[in-house]
Parts: C-alpha cells; structure tokens; sequence
C-alpha cells in the first residue's frame, strides 16, 4: 500500500507540473497523435499495394502496431526516464540519495518522475485499437480481452526488467546510453509480425532479445490467432527477466563505489 | 577554415571517447536497418520477380540502405541545437565569440552526422558479402554526380530548415514537442518509411519538389535509376531555388527572433 500512495504522489506531482505550461500540454498531445498517426498512415499505404503480409490482414496489423504503441508509450512514460535517471546518477554520484532512502531500490529505479509526453501518446493508439476493436466486437470475448491485458502488462514488465538487466551494465562501464538503441530495436520488431523472425531465431526473440512478447503475444490472443508458443511461456519470460534484474541490480549495488564527494 | 575543421575534429573524437557505448551504438544503432529490409521481404513475401508501385524487392533493399546512409546528411540537430541555446540563455554568450555562428553550427552538426555514417558504412561493409547478391548496382559517372549534389543540397537546406524551427524557441516557451512531431512529419515525408511512390497518386508530384524530397528519397532514386536526366535536372534547379529562399527566410526568422531574444546572467 506504501508503495501505491508513493506511486500515486508521483504522478500527481508529474501531472501538476506538465500542465503549469499548458501550450506545452496540449502541444504535446497534439505531438502524440502526429507520431501515432504516421505510423498507421503508413500501414495504410502499404496495404494500398497488398492485401496481406505473412497473414496478417490491414486490420490485424493496426491491432498489432497499437498494441506495440501501447507497450512502448507506457514504458517511456513510466519507466523509461526512471531508469536512465538511474544509469546517470550511477555515473555521476546521484545513485547515492537512493541508496539512502528507506523504499526498495527496485521501485526507486524504475519509477519517479512521471514522463507525461510519452504517457499521453497512449491516447491515440487506444483511440485506434477500440475503433478496430468495436467493428470486431462480435468476434471477441471477454475471455480474450482479459488476457491480452494480462499479455499487455506481461510485455511491459519483459521490457522493462531487460532493459534494467542490460542497464546495470553501467556499474561497470559507466556510460551506457548506447544501450538505447537496443530499445529502439526491440521497440522496431515488436511492431512487425512475429513470422518475420522465422522459426530458426525464434527462441532468440524470446530470450536472448524478448522482442516477442512485448506485443506479438497480446495482439496474437486479441486476434484469436493460433500461436505459434505456448501462452504460458512468454509469462515465465516475464518472470525470469524480473528475476534476472533484481539480481544484476543488487550485484551491481556492491560493486557500486560512490562518485560524489 | 581551421577553427572550424578544429571543431570538427574535437566533436569527432568526443564522439567515441566511451568505447563500451562506441561499440554497442556500432553494434545496435544499425540493426534496425536489418528489421526495416526483413518486413520488407515479408511484405515481397521473398519473392523478387515481384513488382509494387515500380520497386522490386531487390530495388526496395537497396533504396532502404543507399536512403538510410544519404540521410544521415540531414541536419536535423541544428535545430535542436538553437532550441536549447536558445532556451538556456547560452546563446548570449555563443554570439560574442569571433566566429560565424551559423557555418559553426553546421560544421559541427556535419561532423556529428558523418560520425553516424562510418558506422553504418563499415555495418554495410560486413553485411556486403552476404546481402550483394539482393542489391541493385546501377552507379553512373552521371548519376553519382547527381546524386553528390543532392547530398550536399541536402545537408544545406536541412540545416536551414531545421535551424528555422529551432528560431521557434525565440516565441515559444518551450518548442521541443513542436520539434518532435515535425521530426516525424518530416521522416515520413522524405520517404523514411516507405518510399513516396507508395502513397497516394498526386502526393508524390507535390512531395517530390519539397526541400526534404532530397534528404534521402531523390539520391535513392537516381541511385536506381529510376529517375530520368530531365526530370533530375529539373528537381536539381528546384532545390538550388530552395537554398536561396529558405537562406532568406532564415536571416529574416532570425533578425526577428534576435530582437526578442534576453538572457539573464554573466
């Protein structure tokens, strides 16, 4: 419950503070909708010239693209500025105030300050997912929505705990920002079809980079397509990597020798 | 010269100082070039007797990897640039030093640029033996002439346009998110994300003759010899006209964002 007040503090700080410069708010959300927009424009004119792309429909995809919109916009939004909050105090000393206050560290690294430009870019995928999804209504049921959310926050989870797990790197090298790239990366190939890894690197896009189950696993039981791993295992990857994370996180702590004076 | 060429030579090393990040940013900052091709083999479905729009699937490869490596002479940062010089008050300070403020910032946002391309280039490089065979190999004496002059024309005009937005900063309280969302308009209007064959018919007549049709999507083009010399001539004489207008808007933006401008501190 502690932590939920925290959390809940956090974001109301956050939102006071973006919406003092309030053209910048609505300049923000105009920005969000631009991004979104884009990409789904170019689906559009993609599927100008073909009908399907390794058997995904138009509207396939758009479930797809949001889907990966919304995993990446909640991540950014919550997460994301944490965490390389977190990699820059590691280099500059500012690590230390965390390791001071009496809440775990865990929860300290991945949330703060709330990025409220990357939040509000959830809107407009939302608005595009729940337009697709009332012309499907009838194919969908309640059954397949609850686990697409559970797949939804499963895929938060697997990308936020990898990229910690490949953050704590910075307890060694300091400078780790290039790092991003492999989020970009992964935020790249969650968007596309999981066919396109073939079946040869599959494992690889699951364990090594998990760029599967971040949206090609709730998209895929949205669409009541048959998928091609059990369901059950992108949950245990979910697992894995927060265990992973907490561990290289609490190794790299011992490591950790302070920079400031 | 030299001041500048310093500067360049300074940014440049600065840029590979951290060898564990040089190395992933070499490794990772390139692979998404490889997502974009894969996506577009499954859209071929790995068929290169196909035809879209006038690509070929070894056609589309190619445009995706000659525009990727073009664009990278797209100067997108001045703008960013003036924004936070701009916000912070550090431009005060920038305008009393002897040099000309505008050629620095280019120069210095060229060498930021090229210092993306080696890396990409030297991916290519590696990737070569294995991806030549899928590639397009239409280089003349005629095209390569062309396709340098558009690439400096587009660092030029990239740089000017992008330093116009970034004078926003003058009016604005905060002109980041405005950036940003340009930044995307812009990507996909220079043919980024699909080449602009691909959009609408009517889209691509009009986008074709715009300044950022050059930062990417007209170098491919000849490159494949999809362009014909007429018409390579005419866009030629269409972009030289966009380096004079957007070099006069530009002097007129920032005469007028100057005498707004105040800092405070010494």
């Amino acid at each position: 419950m502690k932590y939920v007040k925290l959390f809940y503090a956090q974001c109301k700080l956050s939102v006071m503070a973006a919406t003092m410069y309030r053209a910048n708010f609505w300049l923000m959300l105009i920005q969000s909708m631009i991004n979104s927009l884009m990409t789904l424009l170019s689906v559009e004119f993609i599927y100008g010239s073909v009908e399907s792309i390794a058997g995904w429909s138009k509207e396939d995809m758009i479930v797809l693209i949001c889907t990966s919109l919304i995993v990446n916009q909640l991540y950014r939004g919550i997460i994301h500025f944490n965490q390389n909050r977190f990699v820059n105090g590691v280099g500059s000393g500012g690590f230390d105030k965390l390791l001071l206050r009496p809440v775990n560290l865990l929860f300290q690294v991945n949330t703060g300050p709330i990025h409220i430009s990357g939040l509000l870019s959830i809107i407009a995928p939302v608005i595009v997912l729940l337009s697709q999804l009332s012309k499907m209504s009838s194919h969908i049921s309640a059954t397949q929505i609850s686990l697409y959310l559970l797949f939804l926050v499963n895929g938060v989870v697997v990308l936020a705990s990898f990229m910690l797990l490949l953050y704590t790197l910075a307890f060694i090298f300091i400078k780790v920002d290039g790092i991003n790239n492999i989020y970009y990366l992964m935020m790249d190939m969650a968007s596309k079809p999981q066919e396109m890894f073939g079946k040869e690197c599959l494992y690889g896009f699951l364990w090594v980079i998990p760029a599967i189950p971040l949206a090609n696993a709730p998209a895929t039981v949205l669409l009541g397509k048959r998928s091609v791993l059990p369901l059950a295992l992108y949950l245990l990857i979910g697992v894995t990597f927060v265990l992973l994370s907490t561990v290289s996180l609490h190794t790299g702590r011992k490591r950790y020798t302070s920079a400031s004076s | 010269m030299k001041k500048y060429l310093y500067g360049f030579q300074v940014f440049f090393l600065n840029s590979v100082q951290y060898r564990f990040n040089t190395v992933i940013h070499l490794l990772f900052g390139n692979l998404s070039l490889l997502v974009t091709l894969f996506f577009w083999v499954l859209i071929f479905n790995g068929n290169f007797g196909t035809s879209i729009k006038g690509f070929t699937l070894s056609s589309t490869i190619t445009y995706f990897i000659v525009s990727n490596i073009l664009s990278k002479f797209t100067l997108q940062g001045s703008g960013f640039y003036y924004t936070t010089m701009i916000k912070s008050g550090g431009l005060g300070p920038v305008l009393l030093k002897p040099y000309h403020l505008e050629w620095s910032v280019y120069v210095q946002q060229l060498a930021a640029n090229i210092t993306g391309i080696l890396p990409q280039v030297g991916f290519i490089l590696v990737a070569l033996p294995f991806i030549a065979g899928f590639l397009t190999w239409q280089m003349t004496a005629f095209n390569l002439l062309f396709i340098l002059l558009f690439i400096v024309i587009a660092s030029i005009t990239s740089h000017l346009l992008w330093s116009i937005f970034g004078f926003m900063a003058f009016w604005m309280e905060e002109a980041t998110a405005v950036m940003w969302s340009l930044a995307v308009l812009l990507n996909m209007a220079m043919g980024m994300y699909i080449p602009l064959d691909f959009f609408p018919k009517g889209w691509l007549s009009v986008l074709e003759k715009m300044p950022f049709s050059a930062w990417g999507y007209l170098p491919s083009k000849i490159y494949l010899g999809l362009l014909p010399i007429e018409k390579q001539l005419q866009l030629l004489w269409i972009h030289l006209s966009w380096i004079v207008i957007l070099c006069v808007l530009h002097r007129f933006v920032w005469k007028a964002g100057l005498k707004r401008f105040s800092s405070v501190g010494g």
